[in-house]
C-alpha cells in the first residue's frame, strides 16, 4: 500500500509539474472574471431582472437580494463549464496516457515487472484527481470572486431551462440553505464531469495520439449536445449525455423529485465504467512498439 | 570508481531468454516468424538484421511489451507474460531514445523509475549516478541534458534494479564518437566484471564485432542464423558473414 501510495504521488508529480495542466485553472479564472465584469454592466443587471419579472414575479422587489455572490457565482460556474470545463478536462485527461506512449516513456515504464492493470489504475486516479480539483476550483473562485465582486453572499436562485420543452424550473434559497445547496452542485458537478474524464482517458488508451483523444472526447460532447437541441429529437431526450450532464442544474430545483438527479447519476456512473472496462482491457491487450 | 552489486542468487537455468516458436502478426504482415531463439546467461548476444527485421519487436516481446500471436517466451526460466513480476525483476533496458520526464530533474526520474517496483534506495540512486558520471548535473532539468547524458541516465535506470540482463537496443545510435567509445567499454565492463548478460540490437556491424560472442540474424522475422560468433573460426569479417547470410535468403512474400 506504501509503494502504492508513493506511485500515486509520482503521478501527481508528474500532473502538477506540466504547464498544460495549468492552463485550465488559469483559463477559468479568466472565464469568471469576464462573465462577472460582465455581469455588472447594466444591461446584463436589466437581462437578469427581467428573468425575474418573467419566472418568478413574487421575488422581483427583492432582485438585489439575489443579484449577489452565490448567484452570481452559480451563473459563472455554468458559463465557465460551458466554455473551457469540459475542454480541460478532455485535455489533460486525453493526454495522461497518450502522451507517455508518443513520448517513448511508456516503454521504459513497461520495461519494469510492474503490471499494467496497476499502472492504468495510477493513471485513472491521477484523472479523477484532476477532475475534482478543477472542478472545486473553479466552483471556490467563483463564489469568491463573485462575492468580492457584488458585495456578499445574498440568496441563491436557480432559473434552469429545459430545452426544447421549454420546461422551467424556478428555485430560490436564504443564504445559508443556498450556500449548502452550492456546495452540494459543486459536488454533484464533480461527479457527473467523470464521465468526460472517462471517455477522454479511454481514448488516451486506445491507440491514438493526445490530440486525437482531446478531439473525439469534445466531438462526441459537442454533436450530443447539438443533438438534443433538435427538436426531432426531444422525444429521446433522455438518451443524451448533456441531458443527464446537466443534473447538477436540476437538483436545485424543489420541482422535481431526487430521484431525476440520481438516475442521471446513475446513467453517468454507469457509463463512467463501460469506458473505464474498454480502457484497461485495451490498454492490458496492446502492443507497445517504438 | 567504487560500485557494488549485492550478491546475486539467479535462476540455475543456463539460458537467460529463450524464445520458444514464437509468432508475432501486425495487421496481415508476420513481424516474427516461427523464431526459436536462446541467449545462454553471461555472454553478450548481439541481434542483427535490417530494418523490419523484427529486432525490436523481439526485444518487446522479450520485455512483455508486444504480446505473441503463439509461441512462449522465457527471461530466467519465468514465463514474461504469465509471470512478469518475477521474469522482469532483474531486467534493465535502453532504448534508442532514451524517454525521460523532460520537466522533472534526472534524479526524480530516477527515483520514479525506482519507485515503479520497489521504495527507493538514496544510497544506490547515488551508486548508480557517479557510476554513469552524471553526479554533477542529476539535480537539473532532463529537457537540459545533451542525448549522450540522456543515455547514460538511461543506463542508470536500467542499473537501477540490479540487473542480471541488461537489454540495449540500438545504444549507440546518435552518439558521438567519444560516445560510442564510452559505451563500448561500460558495456565490457558490465558483462565482465559485473557477469551481466546483455542483449545487443545494434546496425554497426563493428561494434557488435568487437562485443559480442554470440549473434542471431534476422529477416523479415525469420532467424537466418544463431549463434557464437568468433572471426578466428569463421576466417571472415562480420560484415561478409552477415551479408552472406542475408543475401543467400530470398525474400518472403508478405
Amino acid at each position: 500500500m506504501k509503494l502504492f501510495c508513493l506511485q500515486l504521488g509520482n503521478e501527481l508529480i508528474k500532473l502538477c509539474a506540466r504547464k498544460r495542466t495549468y492552463l485550465g485553472f488559469a483559463g477559468s479564472i479568466a472565464a469568471e472574471l469576464l462573465f462577472l465584469s460582465l455581469g455588472r454592466l447594466p444591461l446584463a443587471r436589466r437581462a437578469l431582472e427581467k428573468s425575474f419579472q418573467r419566472f418568478m414575479p413574487e421575488e422581483l422587489a427583492r432582485f438585489s437580494d439575489y443579484y449577489q455572490g452565490l448567484t452570481m457565482a452559480l451563473l459563472a460556474v455554468t458559463f465557465t463549464f460551458l466554455l473551457l470545463g469540459g475542454l480541460y478536462l478532455a485535455l489533460v485527461c486525453g493526454d495522461i496516457m497518450a502522451k507517455e506512449v508518443e513520448d517513448g516513456t511508456m516503454r521504459m515504464i513497461l520495461a519494469r515487472p510492474i503490471s499494467r492493470l496497476r499502472l492504468w489504475l495510477l493513471k485513472w486516479l491521477a484523472s479523477s484527481f484532476y477532475t475534482f480539483t478543477l472542478v472545486f476550483f473553479i466552483g471556490l473562485t467563483s463564489l469568491l470572486l463573485a462575492t468580492a465582486f457584488y458585495g456578499g453572499l445574498g440568496k441563491l436562485a436557480v432559473i434552469y431551462g429545459q430545452h426544447p420543452r421549454n420546461l422551467m424550473l424556478v428555485s430560490t434559497y436564504e443564504t445559508a440553505e443556498g450556500l449548502f445547496q452550492y456546495v452540494r452542485g459543486i459536488v454533484l458537478l464533480a461527479v457527473v464531469m467523470h464521465v468526460v474524464s472517462a471517455m477522454a482517458f479511454m481514448f488516451s488508451c486506445l491507440n491514438m495520439k493526445p490530440a486525437t483523444a482531446t478531439i473525439s472526447t469534445l466531438a462526441i460532447f459537442f454533436l450530443d449536445a447539438v443533438l438534443k437541441m433538435v427538436p426531432f429529437f426531444s422525444v429521446f431526450e433522455k438518451w443524451f449525455l448533456s441531458y443527464h450532464l446537466a443534473c447538477w442544474l436540476r437538483g436545485f430545483s424543489r420541482m422535481l423529485p431526487p430521484i431525476d438527479t440520481l438516475t442521471s447519476v446513475f446513467y453517468l456512473v454507469c457509463l463512467s465504467m463501460v469506458f473505464l472496462g474498454v480502457s484497461a482491457y485495451r490498454f492490458s491487450r496492446r502492443d507497445f512498439k517504438p | 570508481m567504487s560500485f557494488t552489486f549485492p550478491t546475486r542468487c539467479g535462476n540455475l537455468c543456463a539460458q537467460m531468454i529463450s524464445l520458444e516458436n514464437v509468432d508475432k502478426k501486425f495487421g496481415g504482415r508476420w513481424a516474427v516468424q516461427a523464431l526459436d531463439l536462446e541467449v545462454p546467461k553471461g555472454c553478450i548476444f548481439g541481434l542483427l538484421g535490417h530494418n523490419g527485421a523484427g529486432k525490436s519487436t523481439v526485444i518487446g516481446m522479450v520485455l512483455g511489451q508486444v504480446f505473441p500471436s503463439g509461441g512462449t517466451v522465457l527471461v530466467n526460466g519465468h514465463n514474461v507474460f504469465k509471470n512478469r513480476r518475477h521474469a522482469l525483476a532483474r531486467v534493465g533496458a535502453i532504448f534508442e531514445t532514451p524517454a525521460f520526464y523532460s520537466y522533472l530533474s534526472g534524479w526524480t526520474n530516477l527515483r520514479m523509475f525506482c519507485q515503479l517496483t520497489a521504495e527507493h534506495d538514496s544510497k544506490r540512486m547515488e551508486e548508480v549516478v557517479r557510476f554513469v558520471n552524471l553526479q554533477d548535473c542529476i539535480r537539473d532539468r532532463v529537457g537540459t541534458y545533451s542525448h549522450g547524458m540522456r543515455q547514460r541516465l538511461a543506463l542508470a535506470q536500467a542499473l537501477l534494479p540490479d540487473p542480471e540482463l541488461l537489454i540495449l537496443d540500438e545504444p549507440m545510435e546518435g552518439l558521438d564518437p567519444e560516445g560510442v567509445i564510452e559505451m563500448r567499454h561500460l558495456i565490457l565492463k558490465l558483462n565482465r566484471e559485473w557477469g551481466m548478460t546483455i542483449l545487443l540490437s545494434s546496425h554497426l556491424l563493428n561494434e557488435v564485432e568487437q562485443l559480442c560472442s554470440d549473434i542471431a540474424v534476422l529477416k523479415q522475422g525469420r532467424l537466418l542464423f544463431a549463434g557464437s560468433w568468433r572471426p578466428s573460426d569463421t576466417k571472415q569479417s562480420l560484415e561478409s558473414f552477415y551479408l552472406e547470410k542475408v543475401r543467400a535468403t530470398p525474400e518472403a512474400k508478405e
